[in-house]
């Protein structure tokens, strides 16, 4: 681990951690420089026990049953992080990451939300407290922690999340149209509409046109941002430090969506 | 109306006969809402649903304006059309998710959908649809899944 790593994780960990002072947590930042924090909240359900399997767990593969993923060593097995937790394998790319401490794992985690609900889940995750408390997210309460020394914050979507919103001024940002805090609502409408024999063929007509009208209306040329992706904000040394974005959607083929 | 008809003529026009058709009818007696709702009664009824402001009347005229229902602008001396596909054609259906996407924006952090589903749909909803405001990936989301829903499409 490099110096580097040592001061950006003390600064992290102070960030992130309840012991977070004024004190410790300007200390930390001054330590670490001119840094920029990017900060990506994947939503959406997410099947951990495929991302990261407990392998090392002598239950795993009973309880698993024939979703178990293999084990380490094996032909298409999991890639080990250490002897209890692994990667699934299409991460190899993460693995590699992870390997030179460049990506740092938190497994079986959980928050004191109980309720089940997906959004008040979100909500504690953000507030970083075990309660929605006033609105004020745990990023937002860094800045103020971090007082005159405080960098400029984005986010990027239409509205501000929770985690930045609170008494500290951020900016925010959205490409054209794309609601980034949207999901694709279209694409959950068609399974929604699909024994419907009046609204499915409307549906499917009209995001057909639509796409169409997209593509003949883009703009082209080198100031054209189809969306987040292709998204440059603040790329240069002069943009804001702290960078929020809210990409949804984390369902891939292999992470079934859990049920809440 | 086949039925209606039906009555009519075998009742030699007996009105009572006919209204007495008219219930007996199995649609009448459907719970679940059948008819596609038009802008107007679409944009009252999000409105009502996200707790607007009644007073607000510009939103509600953009809106309308917006979704092919604006204020005295009927295209034909008969007025508004009446019947589902008039409303519910491949544009509209965008129009107004794109609307109710806007809304929830908004609207979202201040409401809960599992609350608001309950509220404005209940028992109504489908299995499906209620599962899918449970799985939207955030609060405005599944607001915007919940008014676009069929049952709530529908009155």
């Amino acid at each position: 681990m490099s110096p580097l790593d040592s001061t950006r994780r003390a600064f992290l960990a102070a960030a992130a951690g309840l012991l977070l002072t004024p004190l410790s947590a300007r200390a930390a930042y001054a330590a670490v420089g001119p840094k920029k924090l990017i900060v990506l909240i994947c939503r959406g359900g997410m099947d951990g026990l495929s991302v990261v399997p407990p392998i090392g767990d002598p239950s795993y593969r009973a309880l698993r049953g024939a979703i178990a993923l293999g084990g380490f060593g094996e032909p298409g097995g999991a890639l080990p992080l250490d002897s209890v937790f692994g990667l699934h394998p299409s991460l190899s790319f993460c693995h590699g990451l992870a390997q030179q401490s460049q990506l740092r794992v938190a497994p079986s985690v959980s928050t004191p939300e109980r309720s089940r609900s997906h959004f008040q889940s979100q909500d504690v995750l953000e507030a970083g407290t075990a309660k929605r408390a006033a609105g004020v997210g745990w990023l937002n309460r860094t800045l103020t922690a971090l007082g005159a020394a405080a960098p400029s914050a984005i986010s990027v979507g239409r509205q501000s999340p929770l985690i930045l919103r609170g008494p500290a001024p951020s900016a925010s940002w959205s490409p054209g149209h794309a609601a980034t805090e949207m999901g694709d609502v279209g694409y959950v409408l068609q399974d929604l509409y699909r024994n419907d024999p009046l609204l499915a063929p409307a549906l499917a007509r009209g995001l057909e046109t639509e796409i169409r009208a997209r593509i003949a209306t883009r703009p082209t040329g080198p100031g054209r941002s189809s969306g987040f992706g292709e998204t440059r904000i603040g790329a240069v040394g002069a943009g804001p430090a702290i960078k929020l974005a809210c990409r949804m959607g984390l369902h891939s083929n292999w992470a079934k969506p859990s049920a809440d | 109306v086949a039925r209606l008809e039906k009555a009519w003529l075998d009742s030699n026009g007996a009105l009572d006969w006919v209204a007495a058709t008219l219930i007996d009818s199995p649609e009448a007696w459907e719970a679940r809402p059948q008819k596609f709702k038009t802008p107007y009664e679409f944009v009252v009824s999000t409105m009502r649903a996200l707790s607007g402001d009644p007073s607000d009347l510009t939103s509600a005229t953009r809106a309308l304006s917006g979704l092919g229902q604006g204020q005295a602008g009927p295209t034909s001396p008969e007025g508004w059309p009446d019947t589902a596909g008039d409303w519910a054609t491949p544009d509209a259906i965008i129009k107004r998710m794109y609307w109710v996407e806007d809304l929830a924006v908004e609207r979202g952090p201040f409401l809960d959908p599992h609350a608001v589903a309950g509220e404005v749909l209940g028992p109504m909803l489908s299995v499906e649809g209620a599962e899918a405001v449970k799985r939207a990936q955030n609060r405005a989301e599944g607001l915007a899944i919940l008014l676009m829903s069929p049952e709530f499409q529908r009155r």
